[in-house]
This record gives C-alpha cells, structure tokens and sequence, in this order.
C-alpha cells in the first residue's frame, strides 16, 4: 500500500546527492572494523560476564523507571520554563486551555530539553503555542499550519519508527493543571484540531511500541494511523474513528461549528486523496466522492455552516487550476459553485463571500505583484469581484462585522528591490512589505506599516480581542547576516492604534550545515 | 552468520543510508560504529537469519542517525526530519545506487515529466529533488513563503505520483 509513494520518494531522493564511490566505502569499512573491534576487546574487559541478552532481563524495569522520570521531567519542565516576554498587545478574553506536544525520546532523560519542542508563548497572557512548525490557539481561531502537514500521508507512520514518542496535553493556563489527551501507548505528530464549542480535540495517532529487547522501536505495521478524539479535560477517554474501507490513514482538518462533523483528508484509496466527514452523533464516517475523476481536494477546510464544508478540486492535475465546491456533511454530496477557475493559493471565507488570491495569468510567476486578490458572493458566484489594488499579496485576512461580513481586507505586500541582494549563493532579494487595509464600503486603501528590506512570511491570525494580527516576518537585517542562520519573528501588530511590538523574538532560527 | 559476516554484509548498506541522509562526512564513520557495536551488544547474529540482521541494522541505524540529528541543533533536526524524513524505508535501506549515466536519464525523465507543470512548481521541484535544497532554501530562493513551497510541492508530487511514478520501472534490489 506504501509502495507507490515511497517508490517515487526513494527514486526522488536518489537524485540529490552525488553517488557514493565504492572506494570511499571500502576504505570506511576497514577503518570502522578496526575501531570497532577494538572497542568490542575493550567491552569484552570491562563486562567479562555479561551475555548479549542480559538487558532484555532489566527492560521492564529500565523502561519504567525511564517512563516515570520522563513524566516527572516533563512536568517540571514545563511549569519551571522562562518563558518569553510577549507584546501587551496580545492580551484578550481567556484563553483556558493551550495545547502542547511533548516529545520525549525514550531512551535517554538528557535528551528531554532537545526534543521539546512545544512552548507556550506567555501563559499569563494567553498568547499561543508553538509546536515545531504548528501553532494553535485552544480557542480554535489560530492555526498556523492548516495544510502544511497534509502531504505526505505516512510520516505519521514512520515518525514512530524512528523511536520518539509524541503526547499531546493540554495546559490550563489559569490553573497551571497539565492533562494528557494521548493515550499511553499511542504517539502523534500534530496538535490536531479543536473544536472549542465541544472542547473536543481531533488528532492523528499511531501505535508507538518497542519490539525486542533492545533499544529498536518499530510501528504496528498493520495499524499505521488512527484519528482519535476526546475532550481536553481530565478523565476524558479518547474515542477512535474507524478507517473506511482502503483507507490506512486519515487527518482531521475542520469541525463543524457546532463541533458535530469532523472533515478529514484520507490516505490510500487512490491518488487522490479524498475527502471524509465523521458524524460524532452516528459515530460514522462517510468518505465524499470527488466531483470527478480528474479532480481532487486542493485546500479544504472552511464551514458555511453547521452542515456545509467548502473545499476547490483541484481539476486535471494542472496546478493553480481549482474550482471551488460546497459539500454537504449529511450527504456527503458536492456541489460546484462557480465556474470561475480560481488560480489560488489560498482562500477564505467571510459571511456569504468567498476571498480567494489569484495569479493575473493563472500561472504563479517568481514576482509577488502577480497575485491579487477577488471574491464572490456564495449567492451569486458567476459575478466576480475584482480588486486591483491587492497587487503584490502574500497573505491576507479581514476584519469581520458583527455579522460576520468582511468590512476590510488587511493583507501584506512585498516588493522586491531588484538591485539588492544579500548573499549570492540563493541571491536571496531584498524588499519591502507593507501592510494595507481595503475598505470595502468605497474600495480604498490605506497603508497601515511600511516595513524596509523585511519580508512578511505571513498573517497567522487575530488575537483574542480582535485588535491585532499576529504575523511572521523575516527582517533582512537579522534573517541573513551570514548564509548560515535564517530568522523568522512573530509580531503582533495592533490595526487599530499601528503599533507593533514582537510577539516573540528569535522564535525560529535555524543553523545550516 | 557470525558477527564478522554480518558487518560485512550489511556495512555498505549503513554507511550508505547515514551518507543519504545527510549525516556530517566526519560523523559518518563514528555513527556506522555505533550501528555495529549496539548489534553486537543487543544481539546474537549466530542465531539470526541474514535478512533479520539487516533489517535490525536498519532499525538501529535509524535510531542512531535520529539521536545524532538531535545533537545538531532543535531547529536543524526539526527542518531535516520536516525535509528527509519521509522518504526513509527498508526498502530504501537495500536499494542499491543508480549508476550515474540511469542517474542522470532519471533525471531527464524527471524534467521531462515537469516541464508541462506551472513555472513554479518546476522550480520547487527541481529545487527540492535535484538541487538538493532544503524547503526554507527554496522558499528563500523563490521569495515565496515556506507553506506555498509546501503547497506547490504536495501538487508536484501528487502529479508526478501519477505521471512520473508509473513511467519509470522499478529499481533493482540487492
């Protein structure tokens, strides 16, 4: 069943790197047996009597006593951490829960502070958390990485091979309480999704086992994946959701507002990576034919209402060539809305409106100013609304009315220096971003911030109070002083008094060989 | 097969597996010991057939190169197992190389197969799998963000899964 994709990676993978001569090998052979056998003569004289199976005696106990003092390392890592200094800008309306995924290795308690990757931000203020590339706010409204964990079915499948075992807790902010959702024996790779109407979460998780005696971890082959879900709350049970028929994988991407349907991608019926929905009041899962056979799910995710999922197709295997569909969660049944072939990257959703990015030519070029933004309205889709101000979008969100409509779109812009460059091995351009607001009720703009030789990554979310976006941004100055770091930083940035503080500094740096 | 056999025998196969995945060339050596000297401690080779030990060498020879990943740095070891993790197998582990001139006919198969794709999905292709650059070099290079190279390569793959995957024969094992 993995065969068609790990046969494509492995031969992709193959082209990378130069091959490797037979002499090297060899040479390494001889050297490496030398060593070993001396190390082997060294061992044989400090443990004169031990016979090869020895730990396989003291594995229950090992593995206990390492079990407990990772528990008891966790939880005193976490409570003790110093955590990082946030903007006043991101305090908002509570946030009760942040989750949070630990790592822990299982063999070593030194590697504890390495393979921790999640953080909480400020728990007095609430902010967010950060899981290695995911982020989310427990309230539902912030989550960085809606598809970026969608592409490659089988790396939950073979994350647990490699030997660490990932839980995911939550952490009452207020009371400082830590539970465990994950069940014991199960590990996971994402923080999944949130319902914070049910306080339910959703996540994907597969068996994590030692077989043998030794240090070597394997997956249970026949069980690769499973979505789980449960409340956030102590004593919750996790309940399991059932693969449909040829499915070895699935992923949660969306609740339903009323947290009832659950809309998943799945793994292993074709190629083309169709779409389920699970029912928690039937406790079924319905697997939603794609409209044709050319087209499969591109971006997914965003409910019109309690019944009513929205996801493009992507048609004919041509990239930026989606067209967009409503897909009932009772019948599981499609329904294309418009004809207009979006060319997207990315699209949200505001009252009855659809907001969408789109190339000028349908063909995304190096250069930003290609892409604009448009919308439609859900009830008259064929019209399409065109806003030729938007030049140069990289990302884009809106501040919504009481009602839900969108009253302006605040999206950011990059525009590349040309002549400017910081190094010549990516010759990485230098440009500035704005941040600008498009009123919609007479289509003006306004630039809210002007950011010099800075890149704005992209627009997370709002805070809690609707005041501020928080936002990634990569300043020149500090992203690429040399060709060894690259920098991101987190900003929350208040659109309505423009100001802008850091939300998180030095949050993403990383070391290059 | 005793233990000296088995080190031959399944030498080559670690070695090459800590080369591809992009282990430091001075820590290659030293990891590959590991590999061996933890089979040699946890395991009785007399009493194991050659396919079990190899597939033991690769399980072990995972946890190591994972444990040496982590001694590189939180943010380097989240960006390769983000980048290389998935393309890890058995199956990967006893394959063995392409000479260079079906290398480079897989690689014309692979531009061939791209060259219909939008302008920048063929660069983040070709970025990704033949230039060896990781998903922030590419974004860096494209001036386009990390999630849009995710996006446009989940597109590629998903295209070449259906074009390019079925065009090419399977590769030979050892």
């Amino acid at each position: 069943m993995f065969k068609p994709h790990i046969n494509l990676h492995t031969r992709l993978a193959r082209f990378r790197k130069a091959p490797l001569p037979s002499s090297i090998v060899s040479d390494a052979e001889s050297r490496v047996w030398q060593n070993l056998r001396q190390k082997m003569a060294e061992d044989t004289l400090m443990h004169p009597t031990q016979t090869k199976n020895h730990s396989f005696f003291f594995f229950p106990v090992i593995a206990t006593s390492l079990v407990l003092a990772l528990a008891a390392g966790s939880y005193t890592y976490f409570l003790s951490r110093n955590l990082p200094t946030t903007s006043t800008n991101t305090t908002g309306p509570s946030i009760s829960m942040v989750l949070q995924s630990e790592s822990s290795e299982g063999r070593s308690v030194k590697t504890i502070s390495t393979s921790s990757y999640g953080y909480v931000a400020n728990p007095t203020k609430k902010s967010t958390s950060f899981l290695g590339i995911s982020a989310a706010y427990a309230d539902g409204t912030f989550d960085s990485s809606d598809y970026s964990l969608t592409e490659f079915g089988w790396k939950t499948y073979q994350y647990s091979n490699t030997g660490a075992q990932a839980h995911i807790t939550a952490r009452n902010l207020v009371t400082g309480e830590v539970t465990q959702i994950t069940d014991s024996a199960d590990t996971t790779e994402t923080l999944g999704k949130f319902s914070s109407v049910t306080q339910i979460l959703a996540y994907e998780t597969s068996p994590w086992s030692k077989t043998g005696p030794s240090q070597v971890q394997a997956p249970d082959f026949n069980n690769p994946c499973t979505v789980k879900y449960s409340k956030i709350t102590p004593g919750s049970s996790p309940i399991s959701i059932s693969n449909p028929t040829g499915v070895y994988c699935m992923r949660p991407i969306s609740w339903s507002p009323d947290g009832r349907f659950l809309a998943l991608t799945t793994y292993g019926i074709s190629n083309s990576e169709p779409l389920a929905i699970y029912d928690t009041t039937t406790r079924t899962t319905t697997v939603v034919q794609n409209p044709t056979d050319n087209a499969w799910p591109s971006i997914t995710g965003g409910w019109l209402n309690n019944t009513t999922l929205t996801s493009t197709y992507n048609i004919n295997d041509t990239p930026f060539n989606e067209n967009f569909y409503t897909i009932n969660a009772l019948t599981a049944k499609t329904t294309q809305v418009s004809n207009e072939i979006l060319g997207l990257t990315s699209y949200k959703i505001a009252g009855s409106t659809v907001y969408y990015t789109k190339t000028l030519d349908g063909v995304l070029n190096i250069d930003p100013a290609d892409v604009t933004i448009h919308s439609f309205s859900l009830n008259n889709p064929t019209k399409i609304t065109n806003y030729p101000t938007t030049n140069g979008t990289t990302d884009f969100t809106f501040r919504l009315t009481s009602g839900g409509d969108a009253s302006s779109i605040i999206y950011s812009t990059f525009k590349d220096l040309g002549d400017k460059s910081l190094y010549t091995e990516y010759s990485f351009p230098i440009g500035d971003s704005t941040i600008q607001e498009l009123t919609l009720s007479d289509n003006t703009v306004k630039t809210l911030s002007t950011r010099k030789d800075t890149d704005i990554l992209s627009i997370l979310g709002w805070n809690a109070a609707n005041d501020s976006i928080i936002l990634t941004q990569s300043p020149a100055s500090k992203a690429h002083t040399d060709e060894s770091t690259e920098y991101t930083e987190y900003h929350a940035f208040n659109v309505t008094s423009n100001t802008d503080t850091n939300l998180i500094t030095d949050s993403y740096q990383m070391q290059k060989n | 097969m005793d233990f000296e056999s088995a080190y031959h025998a399944n030498f080559k196969l670690v070695y090459r597996f800590l080369y591809y995945k992009d282990v430091d060339k001075g820590d290659i050596e030293d990891l590959a010991q590991e590999v061996f000297f933890r089979l040699y401690k946890k395991y009785d080779c007399s009493q194991m057939e050659a396919e079990h030990i190899t597939k033991t060498a690769y399980a072990i020879a995972r946890n190591v190169w994972l444990e040496w990943l982590r001694t590189q740095g939180e943010k380097r070891t989240l960006a390769l197992i983000d980048d290389f993790d998935y393309v890890d197998s058995y199956e990967e582990f006893i394959q063995e190389e392409l000479p260079e001139d079906e290398r480079e006919s897989e690689r014309e198969r692979l531009r061939a197969c791209i060259k219909d794709l939008n302008p920048t999905v063929q660069k983040v292709l070709t970025l990704r799998y033949l230039e060896d650059k990781t998903r922030k070099e590419t974004a860096a290079i494209l001036q386009i963000t990390e999630d849009q190279v995710h996006t446009y390569q989940k597109r590629g793959v998903a295209y070449l899964r259906k074009h390019f995957g079925k065009t090419v024969p399977p590769l030979s094992h050892t």
